[in-house]
């Protein structure tokens, strides 16, 4: 072993712990894990020890940091994404089949793998909340701040396609050919052809949640009452941007049950908002756990900031 | 349990503080130490998460030092309740042996 070596790996271990802990302790800890290091090149069992106490003292720091936040938020939005997109490539002609007389509160998400109803998405969204506070809490320890805003980017981007593929699940022109052919395949858009309406709740969702979470991420500008208020409208507007282009297009709106069923396909989804909309519910329940999320952030960092 | 400052971080903070009661001590030392006569060798994490508790309960303090390993040493406080707590870990064990004496003189 180089005889810097240890002193590198001590270094990356100390990563876990948050930066007050680091600023106090960092220096003879790093020295401790230095000797434990020389003495035992290989411990999996001090890998672990280490991460589970940094975690621990993450947590006990009880400090909700920006980033830590908007890429949980983030992640989270981009988790529900996934189901969707699992949910497709899992049965690509598969619509939405919730069991007769049962209404529960996740209506229309109740088949994303196929079978056991409500459990799927509970299961999903609990499994997706874990993986993005564990995710934030982890960048936040081990990002040097420069790799953090690229992550962030990263997040931000991942994000808005997320939503994206969420809302165009089943109306955004997908290739049915060449290496995904076999992955998109589907049933043709009958339900809402209008692409235009596709792009433009699109853009609006894209834009919305891009800025909302570059609000959050910005740690050099403090959070005022009115950038509060600007991020609050622009989520506001991304809730509108999903909902009010299909209240136009079609007389009832959301507020109709307006799915027509391919033939072959039976079944009806209890509504959300008063909507039987296959994907209205999916996004509208998205965009708010993504808004609540954002609103959350920021008005706990502008109480921080004012305390 | 009730006046029991070491709490749930009782195992590590009891060898930790039984260590220092002999002297101050820095990290690798203590960890050394207590392998040597508890046979249990203290993870570095488990370590300092120890430590910083206790720090901050006031039952170690950490002394100054010219290089990066810093000693701490036992406290008032800490000694009084490194005491204590043996106390009653000793009840406990003096209790649990004579009743093992007891129902092995009944068989």
């Amino acid at each position: 072993m180089r005889r810097a070596e240890p002193e590198r790996r001590a270094r990356r271990l100390v990563r876990w712990y948050p930066k007050e802990w680091r600023a106090r302790y960092g220096e003879e800890f790093t020295q401790l894990l230095v000797d434990d290091i020389s003495e035992r090149p290989h411990s999996w069992h001090r890998t672990l020890d280490v991460a589970r106490s940094g975690l621990a003292a993450q947590l006990a720091q009880r400090q909700l940091t920006r980033p830590r936040l908007a890429s949980s938020a983030l992640i989270f939005g981009a988790g529900l994404a996934g189901a969707a997109v699992l949910r497709v490539l899992v049965d690509p002609n598969q619509q939405i089949k919730c069991p007769r007389f049962i209404r529960h509160p996740l209506g229309a998400s109740c088949l994303i793998v196929p079978g056991h109803g409500w459990v799927n998405p509970v299961a999903l969204g609990i499994a997706a909340l874990g993986v993005a506070t564990a995710l934030g809490v982890l960048l936040n320890a081990l990002l040097r701040p420069f790799q953090r805003r690229i992550v962030g980017a990263v997040a931000i981007l991942a994000g808005g396609a997320a939503v994206l593929v969420w809302v165009g699940v089943y109306r955004v022109p997908v290739p049915t050919g060449g290496i995904f052919g076999g992955a998109f395949r589907r049933t043709p858009p009958v339900f809402y052809p209008s692409t235009a309406w596709t792009a433009a709740d699109a853009a609006l969702i894209g834009v919305a949640v891009v800025g909302a979470a570059l609000a959050v991420l910005d740690r050099r500008r403090p959070v005022t009452r009115l950038r509060l208020a600007g991020v609050l409208l622009v989520l506001a507007m991304v809730f509108a941007g999903a909902v009010i282009p299909h209240a136009v297009r079609d007389p009832g709106g959301v507020f109709s049950c307006d799915i027509r069923l391919p033939p072959g396909f039976s079944g009806r989804c209890p509504f959300i908002l008063g909507s039987d909309s296959q994907w209205v519910n999916p996004a509208v329940l998205t965009l708010c756990a993504l808004g609540a999320a954002g609103a959350t952030a920021l008005v706990l960092t502008a109480r921080r900031r004012r305390s | 349990m009730p006046g029991d400052e070491l709490g749930r971080f009782a195992g590590p903070a009891t060898l930790i503080l039984s260590s220092l009661a002999e002297g101050p001590k820095h990290g690798w030392a203590l960890t050394k130490d207590v392998e040597a006569f508890a046979g249990i060798r203290l993870a570095p994490g488990t370590l300092y998460e120890a430590l910083s508790r206790l720090e901050g309960l006031g039952l170690i303090e950490a002394l100054p030092s010219d290089d990066r390993r810093r000693p701490y040493k036992l406290t008032a406080a800490g000694a009084a309740a490194l005491a204590e707590h043996l106390a009653r870990q000793k009840r406990i064990a003096d209790v649990g042996l004579s009743r093992l004496s007891a129902k092995g003189s009944a068989v």
